[in-house]
């Protein structure tokens, strides 16, 4: 039961995810493997090729990152079997390196890179394009418009890769990966279950002599597939136009820009292209659609990508229509309907037909009425009890006078430690980033140096930089905030955590194991929320010179509540004895738990999100320990 | 009749915002429409502000709501409420919850000020046609504290705006969930819905 159904039987309607539509595109496709390292946006296609997985005889894996997950769905390829590998869009700097490489030798089955681009940032930390990356390794680009051709373009991906020999990528963004819609089923190709690996070392290895031969045959291979995008239904001329205005559309914006055609009253006055594969464009239809109209504006979100093409094939064709875009449709952000509407306005030189004056007074004024509610750490998160200890050791050892310790972070939950009270995040840069940034502040500032990672952060790409610092005599303290599992990405294993992807048993690897085996000084592993502990390990790695590992452990409040409720167990909750409490406020100030509360001044803790993790009870916490066990 | 509806629903992290929006757009299904559903997941989550769009049609459509465009708000928290009432129209309808949720992340000043919750829910009436204000927390918490985004929907039900049948919602949800949990959730809608029917 429930709400989706991503495993119905062809025919059946169903609400489903953009990401679930995917991957029931990838399933209808006759996929093999699909392989990922979680990340938002695209963590829900992995999860959903893991659900029903089983039923298809699709292997699926948790990769422990981008760059092993491409790798593990290229050998399926090449073994002539049908694979996709996802990830959000930062990912594919990190998968980058295999890609670039197995373009120059193509494949044999179907293979999908798929690139969830973070438009409007929702969860990431660039608004980067990968349509250029994919530009620059020769990947055939498909682009949906939304979930219901996100699930048609997926399985016609597999299709085409196949069928044209070369990996594609797949470009999706947020808006279509998190949006719904009701979707019809296809029907279900069935894939084999052993592949074929033929042998051919002047193909499979990379030597230079190889390469210079297969890039050759690559231009060659993507000119004709240059000819073919002239005829897949994906890239259409939708509407001729009166010959004056016309419209290129590709992406997300396409049913945006119809609905402003709509909202202004167009008809069928202007012209309408709807561009599936922005690389390669179909040349020939750009241009004719360019020769039978005077002035055309591309609409794309992000980066000129179509439009700098668009205006090169005009330049190629000596044609003089009037090509814009990004004078009209932002640069920044999602191009949604009100961006649209005022662009498509500005180019046609007509009032938009909606005011939004008044939307834009009532949302000053309610940002005058309201604060922000950014996110933030869970109640009884141990992530929030380790930057807590940070802060104090930092204050105990009066570190704040000689500029305060400094805390480079990573990326995770345990980023929005960078959130007041606790403040105790300095940098980010990318994944696996804190330990080597710290490694690089050692040599050259005189602050003590605490860095935070998580779990499976420090197993997707923080070991070679823990490498790095012992072996360059780096003077830094890292602590692995550790949860036992991806939490903010939905709670995906990883290899710490002893089960594999489908649920099954398989070696649990520990990280205070490979701390050691990294040659780390001293390594130490306290409990996240024993406060006391915690404090007395970091004053101690601190107080050492050298590489100190301390792995602050405490599974995930949610996970570890939601098990303990399900077995039956009472979850101790904690209440502000009202007698003893000064309203000093220093809880709220300090600790900051988002179950404290202080109404009508009177502090208490909301029952409803206390998740019992104890850690107010400790004297840090409250001087007057005013926090007690509710009986 | 051509139908267009758009409904944001409003709260915090944890309180069931999309899954609230998921149940509505199945329900809508249920009854031959078609749906687009955009609602905030990943980081959102961790007691964030939480949104999610709901549009129905009874042709195609986009998920992207403008500005001064919906026709409902649902607001499961009065602070998120005045946050996404921006993309209500003027004659649209304002459901809330009147129970608040501070974030933990305000300082002291900020404290006292938002602890008037009456400041934000006058703000709304004097923006919108209507706003129905009601404590659907104390009702959630008579069922499952669990419930609140359910509650709500009966609520938002209870305007007629929403162009499905009372008894498929309580059929999606009996399709959707065990029968405990459905038979839960649907005196949640109930209660909402008789609570807020007529004001």
């Amino acid at each position: 039961m429930a709400i989706s159904n991503v495993a119905g039987k062809p025919g059946e309607k169903t609400l489903l995810l953009g990401n679930e539509a995917i991957a029931r595109g990838f399933i209808e496709g006759g996929l093999r493997v699909g392989a990922s390292y979680p990340g938002t946006p695209a963590s829900e296609i992995l999860n959903t090729l893991i659900n029903v997985g089983d039923k298809y005889g699709i292997y699926t894996e948790w990769s422990t990152n981008e760059k092993v997950a491409a790798e593990v769905a290229i050998s399926t390829a090449i073994s002539g079997l049908r694979s996709m590998v996802s990830m959000k869009g930062v990912g594919v700097n990190v998968a980058s390196e295999p890609f670039q490489a197995f373009s120059y030798m193509g494949t044999v089955g179907g293979i999908v890179l798929v690139s969830a681009d973070d438009v409007g940032m929702h969860s990431s930390h660039t608004e980067q394009d990968n349509r250029f990356f994919a530009r620059e390794a020769y990947l055939p680009i498909f682009e949906p418009p939304g979930p219901k051709g996100a699930h048609q373009m997926a399985k016609a991906a597999l299709d085409y890769s196949e069928k044209w020999g070369q990996p594609v990528m797949f470009r999706t963004t947020t808006r279509i990966g998190h949006s719904a819609a009701d979707i019809t089923l296809g029907p279900i190709q069935k894939t084999k279950e052993k592949g074929e690996f033929k042998r051919d070392p002047s193909r499979w290895v990379n030597l230079p002599v190889n390469a210079r031969r297969m890039r050759r045959e690559l231009i060659e291979r993507m000119e004709k597939i240059g000819e073919e995008v002239e005829s897949i239904p994906f890239n259409q001329i939708v509407a001729e136009g009166d010959g004056q205005f016309g419209v290129i559309s590709c992406g997300v914006t396409f049913n945006v820009v119809r609905e402003a055609f709509k909202a202004m009253d167009l008809g069928d006055k202007i012209g309408l292209m709807k561009v599936g594969t922005p690389y390669p464009l179909p040349k020939k239809m750009v241009q004719r659609f360019l020769a039978s109209n005077e002035r055309v504006l591309i609409v794309e979100e992000v980066e000129p990508f179509v439009e700098t093409q668009v205006k090169s094939l005009a330049h190629e064709g000596s044609l003089s229509t009037q090509i814009l875009g990004k004078e009209h449709i932002p640069l920044a952000g999602e191009s949604g309907p009100r961006e649209v509407l005022m662009g498509l306005s500005q180019f046609m030189g007509m009032k938009p037909p909606h005011r939004f004056e008044r939307a834009d007074r009532i949302w000053k004024e309610a940002q005058a009425l309201i604060p922000p509610r950014p996110p933030v750490l869970c109640p009884g998160c141990g992530h929030r009890t380790a930057f807590f200890a940070i802060n104090v050791v930092e204050k105990k050892l009066g570190l704040k006078k000689e500029g305060g310790i400094v805390k480079p972070s990573d990326i995770g939950c345990y980023t929005l430690g960078y959130q007041s009270p606790l403040n105790a995040v300095d940098t980010n840069y990318c994944m696996g980033s804190s330990i080597g940034a710290s490694s690089g502040f050692s040599h050259v500032i005189d602050n003590k140096i605490v860095c935070t990672i998580g779990d499976s952060t420090f197993f997707h790409s923080g070991i070679p930089p823990l490498l790095n610092a012992v072996y360059n005599k780096a003077d830094i303290n890292v602590v692995v905030l550790d949860n036992s599992t991806t939490a903010m990405t939905g709670f995906q294993p990883h290899p710490g955590v002893g089960k594999t992807a489908t649920g099954q048993d398989t070696k649990c690897v520990l990280i205070e194991d490979v701390a050691k085996a990294c040659g780390a000084d001293t390594v130490d592993v306290v409990g996240s929320l024993d406060l006391d502990g915690l404090v007395e390990a970091l004053e101690k790695a601190v107080n050492t010179s050298g590489v100190s590992v301390v792995v602050a452990r405490q599974p995930c409040v949610l996970l570890d509540v939601r098990t303990r409720l399900k077995e039956g167990e009472k979850i101790n909750k904690y209440q502000v004895d009202q007698e003893l409490c000064t309203k000093c406020e220093l809880c709220l100030n300090l600790f900051g738990c988002p179950a404290f509360r202080k109404i009508d001044d009177v502090i208490d803790v909301d029952l409803a999100l206390c998740n019992g993790c104890a850690a107010c009870a400790n004297i840090l916490v409250c001087p007057q320990e005013a926090f007690k066990e509710v009986d | 009749m051509a139908v267009d509806v758009k409904v944001v629903l409003a709260g915090v992290g944890g309180q069931g915002a999309v899954l609230a929006g998921y149940v509505l757009a199945a329900s809508a299904i249920k009854e031959g429409l078609s749906v687009r559903t955009y609602g905030d997941m990943g980081m959102s989550r961790r007691g964030g502000s939480v949104s999610s769009f709901v549009n129905i049609f009874d042709k195609e459509g986009t998920s992207a709501t403008a500005v001064g465009t919906a026709d409902l708000l649902v607001g499961l928290e009065p602070i998120e409420a005045v946050r996404y009432c921006r993309y209500l129209k003027e004659d649209g309808i304002v459901v809330v919850n009147s129970y608040l949720i501070l974030p933990s992340t305000v300082g002291k000043k900020e404290r006292a000020e938002l602890s008037e919750v009456q400041n934000l829910l006058e703000f709304l009436k004097k923006n919108f046609k209507k706003t129905i204000v009601f404590d659907a927390n104390k009702i959630a918490c008579e069922i499952d504290s669990l419930t609140t985004n359910v509650v709500m929907l009966g609520a938002a039900f209870s305007t007629g705006k929403i162009p499905v049948s009372t008894e498929t919602f309580k059929q999606t949800l009996r399709d959707s969930f065990a029968p405990k949990i459905a038979e839960m959730n649907i005196e949640a809608f109930t209660r909402g819905y008789d609570e807020c029917s007529g004001k």
